[in-house]
C-alpha cells in the first residue's frame, strides 16, 4: 500500500526524512518496496513576478519577459507561452535548476540570451498535461523556493509490502502506531470521532437489519443519515485520497474511502431511498443470481458469495463491492452507512469465485475486528458532520452480531522469550516494548500475562510475542552465535553424491550442463514424435507449449540444438515424471540423465560415454533396434540389463534434421539414473596391477561384406587370444556395394614375459584366419610393431 | 715449417668461425682436403729425415686434428642455430584455452551451499517435486482461504477431493521439512536443495521453474541468535567474507518470528531469502512438542544467489541452454 510521507507526519510527530523513515520501517515494521518523491523535484525553481513583456526581435511567437526575482534583482527570459501576463507570479527555473527533463542552462534563442525558463505544471511534474505556464497564487513570495507556494510541497510516497497477517498495515493509523512505537512516542488515534446526533431521528426506525448467516457475518452495523447534499469533496480530502492512489468521486464516496485509508476498515454508503422495503439482509447469493456491480459489470453469482440485499435483490457484494442500483448519486438525499465484519475466508472465496479483488476485499480477507467497525462508523459520521454540515445523523447505530471475542491472554515467561531470541531480555523490557504497541501486560517476576489489543488478531502465542519484542528492540541487537550441539556426522545421501560424481565425469568429457524447463507442449511433442500423457497435464499451464510435465529429458535438450551453429556437447540431470503407479496419488518421479552431441564422431562419443557410465551394470548390452516408423530417429541403440531398459542412444534422422532444424548427425542419449544407481554397484576405482612387459601393436586392414557387425568382430578378436589386450577401430572406409574396410589396431601383451616374434606371428595369423573364414573378410594388409 | 703449420691452423680456425652451413664444406676442403697445404705437408713428410719426419708428422697431425675439431664444433653450432630458427615462434600471439565442460551456475552455487552446511553437520534430504497440497501448504500453517496463499502462485496437477489428494508442483522446498519431521525425531539438521515452481509469467526477474535450498534445524534451545550465525556463515561461504547481512521483520505462516535477509553486496542492499524460527504450530502439526524443542528454518533462492554472485541480469538464462551463457561458468 502507498503511504504519503506528509500524511504520516500529520499523525505522528517524527523528524526523520522520507529515506530515514523508510529505513526505520524496513528494519522494524515491514518491507519498503519503494520511496518516490511525489511530484517532481524543483531544485532551483523560484517564485518570480512578471514585470514587463516585450516582443522578441527575431521571432513572432516568442516573448521577452522581464521578471522580478527578489532582492532587487531582475532576470530576462524568453517565453513562448500565450498565457503569460504582467503581474503574474510564476515558477522560474534559473540556469542550473534541475527539472524532470534535465538541467536548465543559459541559452541563446534567435540571437537573444535567456537566463532561465518559466515552467509549466508539466515541467514541474505536478500536472499531466501543460496548458501554458503555471500561474502561482498571488500570495506566493517572490524569490522563495517554488515548493513553498505549491500545495504538493515535497511529499514522498512510501510503498509498503502488505503482510498477510497484518490488516492494520493497510491503514494510516496502523503504520502511524507502529512508527510511534518504534520511536517510543506516546500515541493515540488522532482523528476526531465525535459528532452530533439528530435527536428526532433514529436509525432503527429507518432501516431493519437481518443477518441470515452469523458465521459469515459476525458483526454488522448501520446508521441512517438524512439531508444529504452530494458534491465535490474539499481539496484536503481529494489530496489525501490522491496521495494514496484513490480517485476522488464525491464527498460521500470519498468519506468511505478516507475512513478505509485512515483506519483500515472498509465502509459502504448506500442511497437509503434505493433500499427496497427499508430492510437490509445479509445472506448467501442464490445460484445464478445476477448482480450489476459499481464497475458496471453484470455478474452471475454463486452461493460462495455473501451478499447484502434488500427485499428484492442484492445491493452489494459483501466485503467486495457495492452495486450500481443503490449507489450514491448526485440526487441522493438519505444514506445508510454500513460497517461490518465478515468472515475472512468467506470474502476470499467469494472474491476468488467471481475474480474480483478490491481494496475492501484485500482488508476483509486478512481478518478485521468488530472493534474497528465501531471506530470506523464513528469516524465516518464525524466526517459527514465536518463535510456535510447540514446532514442529519440519526440516533443510534443498528448493530447485529455477537460481542467481539475477547483477545486471548498469553501466559509466558521472559526466559521463554529470551530463549527464543538467544539474547538477554527482562520482563520489564518486554512489558515496555509491548506497551508501546498497545498490549496490556501484567508482569509477576519473570511470568508475563499478555493481552494483545483488539486489532492484533495475529497474536496468539509466545512466539508471536517474541517477534514483537525482537523487531521493536532491533533484530540487529541479537548477536549471532553458532548452536552448541552434540557432534553427529550427517547421513550420506547416496543419490546426491552419485549425481555429483556423474556431473563431474561429464564435465571432464567436455560436456556442459544445460538444465531445461520440465514442461513440454503438444507442438514440440509432435515434432519429436512423443506421446503426451494426460496424467502429467497441468490444470493451469502458463502457455500452450508448457502444458505437460516431461517424462524424459531429451526432448527439451534437443530444443537447445535447434538452429545451433556451434558443435554442442550438453547434458542435464534432473527429475522426470511418470503417471502415478497403482493407487498412488503423486506422479512417479525418477532421476534421469540425458546428453546430446553434434559434430564429428557424435555417435561414437555418445556411445562411449554411455559405455563408461553403465560400466558395472550386470549383463549390460547395447542392442540395436529399428528406428521409429517415422524415421525421426535412426541408429537406435537400447541399453539393456537383463529385462531392464536402462537407456537409449538415438540419432536424429535426415528428415527430422530438416523439420527440427538441428545439425545433421545430432545424437542424444538418455539413461534412467534411478534404475542405473539401483543396478550398478557403487562407482569406485580399484587399482589393477599392469603388465611391466612391452606390448606389440598389430595393425590389420580388412575388407568386409556389409552384413558384418563390427562390434561382434571386435569382441571375437578380443576373445581370440589371452594375449589380446584391446582392439581399436581406427578407420572405417566405405567401399562399393556396401562393403567396408576396417582398420583395426590390436594390442598384444603378456603379463609374464616379453612376447617373442613367433608368438606375435601366431596370434596374427589366428586373427587374420578368423577374419577371413568367419567374417569372409579380405585382408588388405597387416603388420606388427 | 713449424711456423707455417701454426699459421695454417690459425687461418683455418678464423675461416671456420666465419663459415656458414654452405661454405663450411668449402672451408673444410680448403684446409684439410686433398689439395690443402696441410695435406701436402703431410704427404711430403716421408721425404724428411727420420727425426724431422717424426716431429713434423706429429705437428701436422695435431694441426689436422685441431682443424677437424673446430670444423665439427662449428658444424654443431650451425645445426643448433638452424634448429633454433625453425623453432622460433611469435611469442606475442594469444594462447589457446582448451574447450572444457561447464557446470550450470545453479549447480555451482548449490554445491557451495551444500558444502557450507554439510560442514556444520547438516544432512541432505529430498522430497517430491510434484507434491501433495497438504505438505506444501496446510502442514506449513498456510491455511486454505488465507491470503498468505497468494504469496505462492501454484501450478496444479490434480484437484482432488481434499488436500491429501490434490497435487501441485511444490512452490518451495519447505514440504521437505514436513516430510522429514514426520519421519524423524529431533534433533534434526537438514538441507533440501531442489527444483521449485511458481505459476508466474516469466520475465528477466521472474522464473516459473527455479531452485531453492531449504534449511531446518530442530533441537533443544535453538534461537534466533543461532539462525543468524548459520545464515551469516553460509552467505560468507558463497559470496565471500565480510559482506554485511541484515535481518528485517517479515511474515511467513510457517515461521514466527519471521525475517527477510538482505546482504550488502557491491554497495547495494539486496534481498536474499526468508527465514525464521519454526512456527510452534508447524511443530505440533508434525508431532514435535514446541515446549521441548525449537528450531529455525530458511529457504534461499539459488538463482537469486547466483544472480547476485555473478551479476547475471536475466533469470531466464539459467534454463535457456544458451552456450554463450553456459560457457562463462
Amino acid at each position: 500500500m502507498k503511504f504519503s510521507y506528509s500524511w504520516l507526519k500529520e499523525l505522528v510527530d517524527f523528524h526523520e526524512s522520507p529515506e530515514e523513515l523508510a529505513d526505520l520501517i524496513n528494519l522494524h515494521i515491514t518491507e519498503v518496496e519503494s520511496v518516490t518523491a511525489q511530484a517532481g523535484t524543483y531544485n532551483g525553481v523560484i517564485v518570480a513576478e512578471v514585470l514587463e513583456i516585450r516582443a522578441h526581435p527575431n521571432a513572432d511567437k516568442l516573448k521577452l519577459v522581464m521578471l522580478d526575482v527578489g532582492l532587487g534583482k531582475r532576470v530576462e527570459v524568453i517565453c513562448g507561452a500565450t498565457n503569460v501576463e504582467v503581474g503574474q507570479k510564476v515558477p522560474l527555473a534559473m540556469s542550473g535548476a534541475k527539472l524532470l527533463g534535465g538541467m536548465v542552462k543559459k541559452a541563446m534563442i534567435r540571437g537573444v540570451e535567456s537566463d532561465g525558463m518559466i515552467c509549466s505544471g508539466q515541467e514541474l511534474g505536478i500536472e499531466a498535461r501543460s496548458g501554458g505556464i503555471l500561474v502561482l497564487p498571488k500570495t506566493a513570495s517572490v524569490g522563495r523556493a517554488v515548493n513553498e507556494a505549491l500545495d504538493a510541497s515535497s511529499d514522498a510516497v512510501l510503498d509498503l509490502k502488505i503482510l498477510s497477517n497484518r490488516p492494520d498495515y493497510l491503514s494510516y493509523v496502523g503504520i502511524a502506531r507502529e512508527i510511534a512505537a518504534v520511536l517510543d512516542k506516546a500515541w493515540s488515534i488522532p482523528m476526531p470521532m465525535k459528532f452530533r446526533e439528530e435527536p428526532k431521528l433514529t436509525t432503527a426506525q429507518q432501516i431493519k437489519i437481518q443477518v441470515k448467516d452469523a458465521q459469515r457475518c459476525p458483526f454488522y452495523m448501520a446508521r441512517w443519515v438524512g439531508h444529504i447534499e452530494v458534491e465535490e469533496s474539499p481539496r484536503w480530502v481529494k489530496d489525501k485520497l490522491a496521495s494514496s492512489g484513490i480517485r476522488p468521486i464525491n464527498n460521500l464516496v470519498d468519506i468511505s474511502n478516507l475512513v478505509m485509508l485512515e483506519l483500515g476498515q472498509p465502509v459502504h454508503i448506500f442511497d437509503a431511498d434505493k433500499i427496497q422495503g427499508q430492510k437490509i439482509v445479509v445472506r448467501q447469493a442464490e445460484p445464478n443470481e445476477g448482480f450489476l456491480a459499481l464497475d458496471s459489470q453484470l455478474r452471475q453469482l454463486t452461493p460462495e458469495v455473501l451478499v447484502i440485499a434488500d427485499e428484492s435483490s442484492p445491493i452489494a457484494l459483501a466485503g467486495i463491492m457495492g452495486g450500481e442500483r443503490s449507489a450514491v448519486s448526485d440526487l441522493t438525499k438519505t444514506v445508510v452507512i454500513e460497517v461490518a465484519t465478515f468472515d475472512p475466508a468467506t470474502i476470499r472465496r467469494g472474491s476468488k469465485s467471481i475474480g474480483l479483488a478490491t481494496d475492501a476485499s484485500l482488508r476483509f480477507e486478512r481478518g478485521l475486528s468488530p472493534y474497528l467497525a465501531r471506530l470506523a462508523m464513528n469516524r465516518a459520521a464525524a466526517l459527514i458532520e465536518e463535510l456535510l454540515p447540514r446532514a442529519q445523523i440519526a440516533r443510534g447505530a443498528v448493530e447485529v452480531g455477537s460481542k467481539p471475542a475477547k483477545p486471548p491472554t498469553i501466559a509466558c515467561s521472559s526466559q521463554e522469550i529470551a530463549g527464543t531470541l538467544g539474547d538477554k531480555v527482562t520482563a520489564a523490557q518486554i512489558k515496555a516494548i509491548l506497551g508501546r504497541l498497545d498490549f496490556t501486560v501484567r508482569a509477576l517476576g519473570r511470568q508475563l500475562k499478555i493481552v494483545p489489543p483488539p486489532f492484533r488478531q495475529d497474536i496468539k502465542e509466545a512466539a508471536d510475542i517474541a517477534e514483537e519484542v525482537v523487531r521493536l528492540k532491533g533484530i540487529d541487537t541479537i548477536k549471532p552465535a553458532m548452536p552448541v550441539v552434540a557432534m553427529q556426522p550427517p547421513a550420506v545421501n547416496n543419490e546426491a553424491r552419485e549425481i555429483d560424481l556423474l556431473k563431474d565425469v561429464l564435465v571432464r568429457y567436455g560436456f556442459s550442463e544445460t538444465p531445461s524447463h520440465c514442461f513440454i507442449g503438444q507442438a514440440w511433442a509432435d515434432a519429436v514424435g512423443l506421446k503426451l500423457d494426460d496424467e502429467l497435464k497441468l490444470i493451469n499451464p502458463l502457455h500452450s507449449h508448457w502444458t505437460h510435465l516431461t517424462s524424459q529429458l531429451w526432448p527439451n535438450l534437443l530444443k537447445f540444438a535447434v538452429g545451433a551453429t556451434v558443435p554442442l556437447k550438453i547434458f542435464e540431470i534432473n527429475t522426470v515424471f511418470a503417471p502415478p503407479a497403482g493407487k498412488e496419488v503423486l506422479p512417479k518421479e525418477t532421476k534421469s540423465l540425458a546428453w546430446l552431441i553434434t559434430g564429428q564422431d557424435a555417435y561414437l562419443l555418445a556411445r562411449g560415454i554411455a559405455e563408461d557410465i553403465v560400466a558395472g551394470v550386470p549383463a549390460v548390452k547395447f542392442v540395436p533396434v529399428p528406428g521409429s516408423a517415422t524415421d525421426k530417429f535412426i541408429n537406435v541403440l537400447r541399453i539393456l540389463s537383463k529385462q531392464h531398459v536402462v537407456g537409449s542412444i538415438e540419432e536424429v534422422g535426415p528428415t527430422a534434421v530438416e523439420q527440427l532444424d538441428v545439425p545433421a548427425g545430432t545424437v542424444w542419449a538418455e539413461i534412467d539414473l534411478s534404475m542405473l544407481l539401483n543396478l550398478r554397484p557403487e562407482r569406485t576405482s580399484r587399482f589393477r596391477p599392469f603388465s611391466l612387459f612391452p606390448s606389440s601393436q598389430l595393425d590389420i586392414s580388412v575388407e568386409l561384406p556389409g552384413s558384418v557387425a563390427g562390434g561382434d568382430l571386435v569382441a571375437d578378436i578380443e576373445e581370440s587370444s589371452s594375449l589380446v589386450k584391446n582392439v581399436k577401430v581406427f578407420d572405417v572406409y566405405e567401399l562399393a556395394e556396401g562393403r567396408r574396410s576396417l582398420g583395426l589396431r590390436v594390442t598384444l601383451q603378456s603379463d609374464e614375459r616379453t612376447l617373442k616374434e613367433g608368438e606375435i606371428k601366431t596370434t596374427e595369423s589366428k586373427i587374420t584366419n578368423l577374419l577371413t573364414t568367419k567374417y569372409r573378410g579380405k585382408i588388405r594388409g597387416s603388420g606388427s610393431k | 715449417m713449424e711456423d707455417e703449420i701454426k699459421s695454417i691452423v690459425q687461418e683455418a680456425k678464423a675461416a671456420i668461425a666465419q663459415s656458414d652451413a654452405v661454405s663450411l664444406s668449402v672451408t673444410a676442403a680448403k684446409f684439410i682436403g686433398r689439395k690443402a697445404r696441410l695435406t701436402q705437408i703431410l704427404r711430403s713428410i716421408k721425404e724428411f729425415s727420420a727425426p724431422e719426419r717424426q716431429k713434423a708428422g706429429s705437428l701436422a697431425n695435431r694441426a689436422r686434428g685441431e682443424i677437424e675439431a673446430a670444423l665439427l664444433q662449428r658444424k654443431q653450432e650451425l645445426a643448433t642455430s638452424a634448429q633454433r630458427s625453425t623453432m622460433k615462434r611469435d611469442t606475442t600471439l594469444p594462447g589457446i584455452t582448451p574447450e572444457i565442460g561447464h557446470l550450470s551456475p545453479v549447480t555451482i552455487v548449490t554445491n557451495q551451499l551444500i558444502g557450507a552446511l554439510t560442514e556444520l553437520g547438516f544432512e541432505i534430504a529430498h522430497g517430491p517435486e510434484a507434491e501433495l497440497e497438504a505438505y506444501n501448504f496446510d502442514y506449513l500453517n498456510i491455511m486454505p482461504n488465507h491470503p498468505a496463499r497468494d504469496e505462492w502462485d501454484t501450478f496444479w496437477l490434480r484437484q482432488g477431493k481434499d488436500n491429501k489428494t490434490s497435487v501441485l508442483l511444490r512452490t518451495h522446498t519447505s514440504p521437505v521439512q514436513i516430510r522429514y519431521m514426520l519421519a524423524h525425531k529431533p534433533p534434526l539438521r537438514i538441507i533440501a536443495p531442489g527444483r521449485t515452481f511458481r505459476y508466474e509469467a516469466e520475465d528477466a526477474t521472474h522464473a516459473s521453474v527455479f531452485s531453492q535450498m531449504e534449511g531446518l534445524m530442530v533441537d533443544k534451545g535453538i534461537s534466533v541468535a543461532h539462525l543468524k550465525a548459520v545464515i551469516v556463515h553460509f552467505v560468507d561461504r558463497v559470496l565471500g567474507e565480510g559482506n554485511q547481512v541484515r535481518f528485517r521483520p517479515s511474515f511467513f505462516p510457517f515461521t514466527e518470528p519471521s525475517f527477510e535477509v538482505d546482504v550488502r553486496f557491491r554497495d547495494k542492499w539486496l534481498e536474499l531469502m526468508g527465514c525464521g524460527m519454526v512456527h510452534p504450530q508447524v511443530l505440533r502439526n508434525v508431532g514435535i512438542d514446541p515446549e521441548e524443542y525449537s528450531g529455525f528454518a530458511f529457504g534461499v533462492g539459488i538463482e537469486r544467489l547466483a544472480l547476485l554472485k555473478y551479476g547475471i541480469n536475466d533469470v531466464r538464462l539459467f534454463l535457456g541452454g544458451d552456450m554463450r551463457f553456459v560457457k562463462q561458468f
